[in-house]
């Protein structure tokens, strides 16, 4: 366990070196950020001047829930998006051979070897946005924290696990560059609580694909209105999730190594 | 030809029967065959590795010789782990390498020519780290490798350069180094000179010798320059078409395929070629540069008899290269298959015939 946060620590120190030659990204980076706040903010604000609610959320709730997708979103950008790219490219190029003959799991590293330093600062931000959110809703206590900690930390894993799992199937097709674009395209509807939306495509976006529980959960938890149910039922699909994406993954190794030239 | 015993128990590697079979799926030229083939898609099996057994004792430095799409690289593949053999069995240091144990990983290494491992965008030494994190070897240790290396490759200077600043040859030795931080007992070398201009391959090949020789690490490589392989390896495997044609000596190949030495003669004016024939076997007869090629016993006195009879300016007698030696063995492996192709057609059309 420590020799894997070690090298980590040097995979995340590496991406800092290479970032930190792009001064002017690190700024555009972070203004772009503050940009798209600024304009969600706005709808919200502009949104809740002429109704109280929306699907029962108060604009504090909406407006943690905002922080909240904005964090996820942050998590992606900073971790998710630089490593599961490259799966299809190691792939291709046959990459993967030189990491298959290293003997630690092969999983974390090319789930962990690079990040975009860049969007860090956007983290902080969406940190800050949730906790104005939760002091002005009164519910900024340590349970509530604790909480909403353990939601985001299944959310991330709920995230993960799929993503992952759809990117392994470029051992089989490949190709697979869309699958980021089909993601984004979904995960936007975090922005908005999933009961806001009608029954059919709540239902779609709780159970087919799980954007219910990457958003609405965590914001949920910060506000004080989870109950117990669901946050068991979080939980239990990021463990299931990362248990059918790691048997997906060591399937495909399975075929890549005898199949591969 | 003198053919090594099969394997022996001390053998740090030892493989028996292998196999190996792709599935490739195939597609007719043209839109209309990717169509077809997006719609129905047909395998094939072929077969790269064909019932190869053969044994390497520890220490020992082993070259494969043979033709691209021979079977080299799948050998190779196979014996770190990468592939699972189709029939057979391999064991490397007492492991069954396609489980990939971590005991076993630890104990070899791979280097592809055509593949690396540094990160483009970083100083060799940034991607040493990982390596030296990944093996887990203590500070200490790490930093006296290093300088073993820096030494061995005269690394010094290119390990803070970006990798994408590199030449050629000198991101090799660069992963030749990260390839052995972690001191494996098992090298497996696939290529490792492609694409390098003479002196790099010079450098590289003495730095595998002086490796071998400080710790005893059992080397396999491949390469289709044969000079790698002469240089390096004693023994050589000949791999054609999958199937192990030769094992052995180098000298003793040489001695099997090669009856004759060359005699090459420069001549100060045109001779009929009758007079050359005489002599001996013409093998290139370029304006005035003539080679004869002759038998070993007889070369004494054609030479004699040539520097009496005709106007001989210079003589030279010379082994034939091992080039033409493997690449003779290779045509017969063709001749060979030819011939068999063609009975087995006879034999189906008697056949067909019969029943007709």
């Amino acid at each position: 366990m420590r020799r894997y946060l070690r090298i980590w620590r040097i995979f995340f120190t590496h991406s800092l070196i290479q970032d930190l030659e792009y001064r002017l990204n690190w700024w555009l980076n972070a203004f772009n950020t503050l940009l798209f706040l600024g304009s969600s903010a706005l709808v919200l604000w502009v949104v809740f001047t002429q109704a109280d609610a929306i699907g029962g959320w108060t604009f504090d709730q909406a407006l943690t829930l905002l922080g909240v997708y904005l964090l996820i979103e942050g998590v992606t950008v900073v971790f998710l998006v630089p490593n599961l790219n490259r799966v299809p490219q190691y792939v291709r190029k046959g990459e993967l051979d030189y990491l298959l003959l290293k003997p630690i799991a092969a999983r974390f590293i090319v789930s962990t070897r690079y990040a975009s330093v860049w969007w860090v600062p956007q983290l902080g931000l969406a940190l800050a946005v949730i906790l104005v959110g939760m002091a002005r809703q009164g519910t900024l206590t340590a349970g509530h924290l604790g909480l909403l900690a353990l939601m985001l930390v299944a959310a991330i894993g709920t995230l993960y696990a799929v993503w992952f799992a759809l990117t392994t199937t470029a051992f089989w097709f490949v190709k697979v560059d869309n699958v980021s674009e089909l993601f984004t395209a979904f995960f936007a509807a975090g922005r908005f609580p999933v009961s806001a939306y009608p029954g059919w495509v709540r239902a779609l976006l709780t159970f087919v694909v799980p954007v219910a529980f990457l958003t609405t959960v965590p914001a949920e938890a910060a506000a004080g209105t989870l109950t117990w149910g669901w946050a068991l039922a979080a939980v239990g699909v990021a463990a299931l999730l990362l248990a059918l994406s790691q048997a997906l993954w060591r399937y495909a190794l399975a075929n890549y190594t005898s199949a591969s030239s | 030809m003198r053919w090594r015993p099969r394997a022996s128990l001390g053998d740090v590697i030892r493989v028996d029967g292998l196999r190996k079979v792709y599935r490739v799926h195939e597609k007719e030229a043209g839109l209309r065959g990717s169509i077809r083939a997006f719609v129905d898609r047909r395998y094939r099996d072929v077969v790269a590795v064909d019932d190869v057994t053969f044994g390497v004792a520890p220490g020992e430095v082993v070259g494969f010789l043979g033709p691209n799409g021979a079977g080299k690289t799948t050998t190779l593949k196979v014996l770190s782990g990468l592939l699972h053999p189709s029939g057979g069995t391999v064991r490397v240091a007492g492991f069954e390498p396609r489980r990939r144990e971590g005991a076993f990983l630890r104990g070899i290494t791979l280097v592809m020519g055509q593949k690396q491992q540094l990160s483009w965008d970083l100083a060799a030494v940034d991607s040493f780290l990982v390596n030296q994190a990944v093996y887990e070897i203590p500070d200490a240790v790490y930093r006296e490798r290093l300088g073993e290396l820096t030494e061995m490759l005269s690394l010094d200077g290119l390990l803070r350069k970006q990798v994408r600043k590199l030449s050629l040859g000198e991101r090799m030795k660069c992963e030749l180094a990260a390839a052995l931080l972690h001191r494996p007992d098992v090298l497996f070398l696939d290529e490792p000179t492609i694409g390098l201009d003479v002196t790099m391959q010079q450098q590289v090949r003495r730095f595998v010798a002086d490796y071998n020789a400080r710790h005893g690490a059992t080397v396999v490589l491949t390469s289709h320059y044969m000079a790698d392989v002469t240089a390096l390896a004693r023994r050589i495997l000949v791999i054609d078409h999958g199937r192990l044609v030769f094992d052995g000596d180098l000298s003793a190949l040489v001695e099997a395929r090669a009856p004759e030495k060359r005699l090459r003669l420069s001549l100060s004016e045109r001779v009929d070629r009758a007079d050359l024939a005489a002599l001996g076997r013409v093998h290139a007869a370029e304006g005035l540069e003539i080679e004869l090629g002759v038998p070993r016993a007889d070369v004494a006195r054609v030479a004699a008899a040539a520097l009496a009879r005709l106007p001989v300016v210079d003589v030279a007698i010379e082994d034939v290269p091992v080039e033409d030696i493997v690449a003779d063995l290779f045509a017969q492996g063709r001749a060979a298959r030819a011939a068999d192709a063609v009975r087995a057609a006879h034999e189906a059309g008697a056949a067909a015939g019969g029943r007709g």
